[in-house]
């Protein structure tokens, strides 16, 4: 499909001879909440890795609204023509980590802001402003001004995922969000995933939370050693697994 | 043993020109070295020139590996040679910076690794270039972890300024030396140059201690 928000095709890669992810095909339709599931090195980290160039495909390519990502932008040498370009597409995807990855420097505020003014060159004052009103969209009005080590393992969450959305991605990537949070903090977490979703945001999230899973999603993608083994709606994958791999992994949870 | 206290307060005072000589070549030294050592860090950090990071590999390589000493002899009888004449003042500064240079390289290099590897991967997933990543995520933070390295730097720094003496500049121990020389009073001299070398890396420490704890919270 051409008008597909993200399309990866045959999309592969290896560490030190070992296969992370086989080559593998995902369509992402705008609109889509694709949330994969899978045991601990199924590859779902690095299937997201390979979306926005941060593991640098071996093989396959991986297109953003229709225009093929250049892997050669993502290398270390590339020329500065090439990595600009690649960074330009990044910044229609947001990303947002297991471990938060806040810069430790700065403000919440600050953290949410930089992108914009430095990357996209937006005045500094209207910067701060849309970093003030997402930063209160994802209900961290009050904490603002504090650093990273000043907040809870949530509320850096939800600044990150702030950071994320100032740009103002077509595409959201989350790699397992909650997965160093307590359920407490997990909550407050996926309460904004699920307020972005509600908004209509597109997104590919990889999750341990199959409640969760099973209530957002538009297609669950359930992986296994670094392919894909079955993709359906909730209702299929949860209650009428076909693969022998899925019924096993399915009843794990249940 | 004989000590006699009124001859140390005879001698510091005269001393005091040493003492002036030995923290202008320490500052001067990190200063000039600081700045050539923070940029062969940061070449080394970057893979993006392979030619400057070999370079600088080799420097730090051949500096960390041989005695001081031997640099300063070297500085001294190789800048003639290529048609540099410096007095023995600037031939310390250059020995001491070149030194220095790789020492520094070498702090940044390790405090810009120390830097979480997640936050450059964010850095990089909003769309920061190489550069940006560094400049606006890496360094600040790296800046701040730099500070007791560098501290201590300096004050090896100006204890190194005392190898100076070989050729003949006037610093610290050179002075010293000189009116031991003259006087033959041993133990006088050696407790105030001691004691002043004591005083300077005392008050660099308490400098550092106050930027780490104060300025960078």
């Amino acid at each position: 499909m051409s008008d597909a928000v993200l399309q990866l095709s045959q999309t592969s890669k290896s560490y030190n001879g070992v296969t992370a992810l086989h080559p593998t095909d995902l369509t992402v339709n705008s609109g889509d909440v694709i949330v994969l599931i899978g045991a601990s090195g199924s590859g779902k980290s690095t299937l997201l890795r390979c979306a926005n160039m941060l593991a640098i495909p071996d093989s396959g390519t991986v297109t953003l609204s229709g225009t093929v990502l250049d892997k050669d932008g993502a290398r270390p040498r590339a020329s500065r023509k090439m990595s600009a370009e690649i960074s330009r597409q990044r910044t229609k995807m947001g990303m947002v980590f297991q471990t938060f990855n806040l810069f430790d420097h700065l403000s919440a505020l600050e953290n949410v802001a930089i992108a914009p003014q430095k990357v996209l060159k937006i005045d500094k004052k209207i910067a701060l402003e849309n970093a003030r009103r997402i930063l209160d969209s994802v209900g961290l009005s009050e904490h603002v001004n504090k650093r990273p080590s000043q907040m809870s393992g949530g509320q850096q969450q939800r600044v990150a995922i702030a950071r994320a959305l100032a740009l103002e991605p077509v595409l959201m990537l989350f790699d397992e969000p909650t997965s160093a949070l307590d359920p407490k903090l997990t909550q407050e977490v996926l309460k904004t995933i699920r307020d972005l979703t509600k908004k209509g945001m597109t997104m590919v999230l990889a999750t341990h939370e199959m409640r969760f899973a099973e209530e957002v999603a538009t297609q669950i993608v359930y992986m296994d050693q670094g392919a894909i083994v079955e993709q359906g709606t909730p209702a299929q994958i949860f209650k009428n697994p076909q693969k022998q791999a899925t019924k096993e992994f399915i009843s794990c949870i249940l | 043993m004989e000590f006699d206290f009124n001859l140390v307060l005879e001698i510091a005072p005269k001393l005091a020109e040493g003492l002036n000589m030995t923290l202008q070549l320490s500052v001067l030294s990190i200063l000039i070295g600081g700045v050539f050592g923070v940029a062969l860090g940061m070449f080394r950090v970057a893979d993006v020139i392979p030619a400057l990071q070999v370079i600088a590999k080799g420097y730090v390589y051949f500096m960390r590996g041989t005695p001081l000493l031997v640099q300063i002899y070297i500085v001294f009888f190789l800048l003639p040679r290529v048609g540099v004449t410096l007095n023995p003042y600037w031939t310390g500064v250059v020995a001491l910076s070149a030194h220095s240079a790789a020492y520094i390289c070498e702090i940044t290099r390790s405090a810009i690794g120390s830097i979480a590897t997640g936050q450059v991967e964010a850095a990089v997933s909003i769309g920061m270039t190489r550069f940006q990543t560094l400049a606006l995520v890496q360094l600040p933070q790296a800046a701040k972890r730099m500070v007791p390295p560098l501290t201590n730097e300096l004050a090896s720094s100006i204890k190194n300024t005392s190898l100076l003496s070989v050729i003949a500049v006037f610093e610290l121990t050179k002075s010293g030396n000189s009116i031991i020389q003259r006087d033959f009073i041993f133990f006088e001299v050696l407790f105030v140059v001691a004691l002043y070398y004591l005083i300077m890396v005392q008050i660099v420490t308490a400098i550092a201690n106050f930027f780490e704890h104060k300025v960078f919270k």
